[in-house]
């Protein structure tokens, strides 16, 4: 290590454990100045442990870090300000009933304090040229930061990481917060965080992003590195077989080219409209197709989702299920009707953190838990909830649980997996791969191909294009609430085609 | 494994009830649980049992129901003027029932469909409905006197079977139905229940109209102790209801951790305080209250340490809830 090429964070066996669990053992890592770097591994490889420790969050039990050639032990992320270190952690950590401008500088408003008084004008203006010196796009700051969406809520993460002007910028799984266009800001911004000799170090799901994005990977599997690759060398499938540390098996997206569908409508939409977001959209969706939509973050494509399971009280046209003769007017008669819907975000909008595992899977199949009497039955709602663990292979100590314990790619099984034991007819799905590693992953998409075959109509809302072009019969692309255009697969269905519609 | 383990909240506040009933009858040298002793307390917790019987399920909401006093009150009021004007006792019952719904019907439609957070819309009643009773109370004949009717529920060989059955209805309601579960998943976490297809705002105000219900109920067995009715009926009622729920190891934010047999325990633990306070002849009210209150924040903190260490709560990961129950 000669003085000319000292990374600016160098770190030697740095051990964490909790309890008998082995989080992190051994890391030896260095990060160079300039250098962008990503850390790939799956759910529970210790890669969020790594960055918490860097970023003061957790304590280290063994191992040295050094800072530009300095010993640096940070106690709580104040240090790791202090040294501008500059982070973005993976669940959201924004106070929502503050202004998002205050969350941009919170616990540091004493700059724009005057006799105990915040200038919020002063600041905003200040977030506002943050937001400009790095290309971000602006966000409403004097609302409060629990009425904007989650993509909103990580940029206010983003800004105040980048208000203290890091010298290297952490990145938790933020991407997959982010629609098209703001992944694409965030793409050019650390660009420039190199050009200017910073470092950037990123953890995401999106392998194929994070390899197009990166210089450098390093990959974990349990807790020890399993190597560092240059990214523009490595193919997805060494990735993958090096961060699971098998081959995986089966096939990731399909491999069918065409379109396939069966000729009943399960649900037919006609002139849907919510407020301004979605505007007078009309498709049907067959029995046995996936129906993918994409577009930026003002399309209105998540409201889509919701509109659909009948959540919007705002809604006008209908959303009908033709074979019944029904028509959707709120959750509960979609819910009546075998329709399902897992949101986006999981942990604020899909499962009841803080309940256990059992409760999260039996809440939406209650009416087929009933045993003497009428009542509920504890034996049913327990071997439900043991068979949708199993059928999930679910990792966790029991059914009972709390889900707040587990991580993503698990709690996104019970997401999905309490549907599943229903006899669905429609689902839709928003985001539902966010957050997930490599192997969930792929069972999410296996799982998908089953329902499709089992003559499930699914729609599938997604910010990642690679996932919808993989998956569905028909895309449509959404600009600002209406259907912009229709593809249909094998034909001219391609990354280009759906960003030239998008943009 | 299927069985699911003995919940930490219920263990504590147990602890808790044994701890201080040991004490007590140390104290008081055994008189604590003498046979007539223990049916005083008995008949000190039983309004505010049942009571909670119903106040639980906005509890599980997430949510308080301040009016319960008030309900008991007004309801018991207008059915004995009507019951007295008719010359019929009978009249009581639907009366008050009556009057009781409507006023749970308004808390919870305020709370589901105007998004007003439940303290202030039962607060709102607490005080605005306390005086419309002084008002029926001051126009009508005044004090109505208990008649053979209601004075049946004096008698143990009635009270303690309807105790036991309102119990265990209201258990399996609670634990058992899809109603009291859909209460119990809202506490937890409102956009997941309305996300998953729980009709809310119906399930809201079903949860307050069945609160102010057995509060109505918690009446009838007032007036058959007190010998009537009286502008005094069930001031502060809330508030031993909300502790027995709370000391019995239900979380503030209600949810799962809502169950009957918590509020079982809590509203014993507050009626041996009050009754041992009262035979270890520290009978002033103020050494009663300030003792509940301690006790309050103590079993808090108990029932946080032990969250903590189960490591439940070692994940921010819960998104701050909007306050609207």
């Amino acid at each position: 290590m000669t003085a000319a090429r000292e990374p600016v964070l160098h770190i030697e066996k740095l051990c964490k454990s909790f309890g008998p669990t082995k989080a992190n053992t051994d890391i030896d890592f260095e990060l160079d100045r300039g250098e962008i770097r990503g850390l790939v591994g799956e759910n529970g490889s210790g890669k969020s442990t790594l960055l918490s420790q860097i970023a003061g969050v957790i304590a280290s039990d063994r191992g040295t870090m050094y800072l530009n050639g300095e010993i640096y032990a940070p106690q709580s992320p104040l240090d790791a300000y202090a040294r501008k270190i500059g982070i973005v952690v993976q669940e959201l950590g924004v106070i929502g009933t503050l202004s998002a401008g205050v969350n941009v500088f919170i616990g540091r408003t004493d700059a724009f304090t005057r006799a105990g008084i915040v200038d919020k004008k002063k600041m905003n203006a200040e977030i506002r040229e943050i937001a400009r010196k790095w290309g971000l796009a602006d966000i409403p700051l004097n609302k409060p930061a629990k009425s904007l969406n989650v993509e909103s809520r990580k940029q206010i993460e983003l800004l105040r990481a980048l208000a203290i002007d890091p010298q290297i910028l952490i990145l938790d799984e933020i991407t997959q917060a982010l629609s098209y266009d703001n992944r694409k800001r965030l793409h050019d911004l650390i660009l420039t965080f190199k050009e200017m000799g910073r470092s950037v170090l990123i953890i995401s799901h999106d392998l194929e992003e994070i390899a197009e994005i990166t210089d450098t990977l390093t990959v974990l599997r349990d807790g020890r590195v399993v190597d560092t690759v240059r990214s523009d060398k490595v193919t997805m499938n060494d990735l993958k077989r090096m961060m699971v540390g098998r081959e995986i098996e089966g096939d990731y997206y399909r491999t069918d080219a065409a379109p396939s569908r069966e000729d009943r409508i399960v649900l037919s939409v006609r002139d849907l409209t919510v407020r301004k977001e979605v505007r007078s959209m009309s498709f049907d969706l067959h029995a046995g197709e996936i129906l993918g939509f994409c577009g930026l973050s003002d399309s209105g494509i998540h409201m889509l989702g919701k509109a659909l399971y009948g959540l919007e009280e705002d809604a006008r046209g209908a959303v009908l299920l033709p074979e019944k003769g029904v028509r959707i007017k709120s959750s509960k008669m979609a819910l009546e009707n075998n329709i399902a819907y897992v949101p986006k975000e999981r942990d604020g909008e899909g499962l009841m953190i803080n309940a256990e595992i059992r409760d999260n899977f039996c809440l939406p199949s209650l009416d087929g838990m009933k045993g003497k009497f009428g009542l509920l039955s504890a034996k049913k709602l327990n071997d439900a909830a043991n068979k949708a663990k199993d059928a999930f292979a679910v990792r966790c100590r029991d059914i009972f649980q709390e889900v707040g314990g587990l991580s993503g790619g698990n709690k996104q099984k019970i997401n999905l997996g309490r549907w599943i034991a229903k006899d669905l007819s429609v689902l839709i799905l928003d985001c539902p791969t966010r957050g997930v590693d490599v192997g969930v992953k792929s069972y999410i998409y296996r799982l998908m191909r089953d329902l499709k075959a089992k003559g499930l109509g699914i729609i599938l809302i997604s910010d990642e294009l690679l996932e919808i072009i993989g998956m569905a019969d028909r895309v449509f692309v959404v600009k600002y609430g209406e259907i912009a255009q229709e593809l249909v697969r094998g034909t001219g269905f391609s990354e280009e085609a759906i960003i030239e519609v998008m943009l | 494994m299927t069985r699911k383990k003995l919940d930490a909240g219920i263990m504590t506040s147990l602890v808790l009830l044994v701890a201080i009933l040991v004490f007590f009858t140390i104290r008081t040298k055994g008189n604590m649980i003498s046979v007539f002793n223990l049916t005083t307390i008995m008949d000190q917790a039983l309004i505010v049992i049942i009571a909670g019987l119903g106040s639980i399920f906005v509890v599980s909401l997430g949510g308080a129901d301040l009016s319960v006093g008030t309900t008991l009150g007004i309801s018991t009021v207008v059915g004995a003027a009507l019951a007295d004007a008719t010359g019929n006792e009978v009249v009581l019952f639907p009366v008050a029932i009556t009057v009781a719904l409507t006023i749970g019907f308004s808390n919870g439609f305020l709370v589901a469909k105007l998004k007003v957070p439940s303290f202030m819309v039962t607060l709102a009643h607490l005080i605005g409905m306390r005086g419309v009773m002084l008002y029926v109370q001051s126009v009508s004949s005044g004090f109505y006197r208990a008649q053979s009717l209601l004075l049946t529920l004096k008698n143990d060989a009635f009270k303690i079977p309807i105790l036991i059955i309102l119990i265990i209805v209201m258990h399996f309601i609670l634990s058992h139905t899809k109603f009291g579960t859909y209460c119990k998943a809202i506490g937890e976490n409102e956009s997941v229940a309305l996300n998953v297809g729980v009709p809310v705002a119906k399930v809201k105000i079903i949860a307050f109209m069945l609160s102010s219900f057995m509060a109505s109920v918690a009446g009838f067995f007032m007036m058959a102790k007190v010998g009537g009715t009286n502008n005094t009926m069930g001031i502060n009622l809330e508030i031993d209801v909300l502790m027995g729920i709370f000391l019995g190891g239900v979380l503030v934010t209600g949810g799962y951790s809502a169950s009957v047999v918590k509020l079982l325990i809590g509203s014993f633990t507050i009626s041996v305080i009050k009754n041992g306070m009262v035979l270890a002849k520290w009978s002033a009210i103020e050494i009663t209250e300030v003792t509940q209150g301690v006790l309050l924040i103590l079993i808090l903190f108990v029932m946080i340490l032990l969250k903590q260490r189960s490591g439940a709560t070692a994940r921010p990961d819960t998104l701050p809830k909007d306050p609207t129950v």
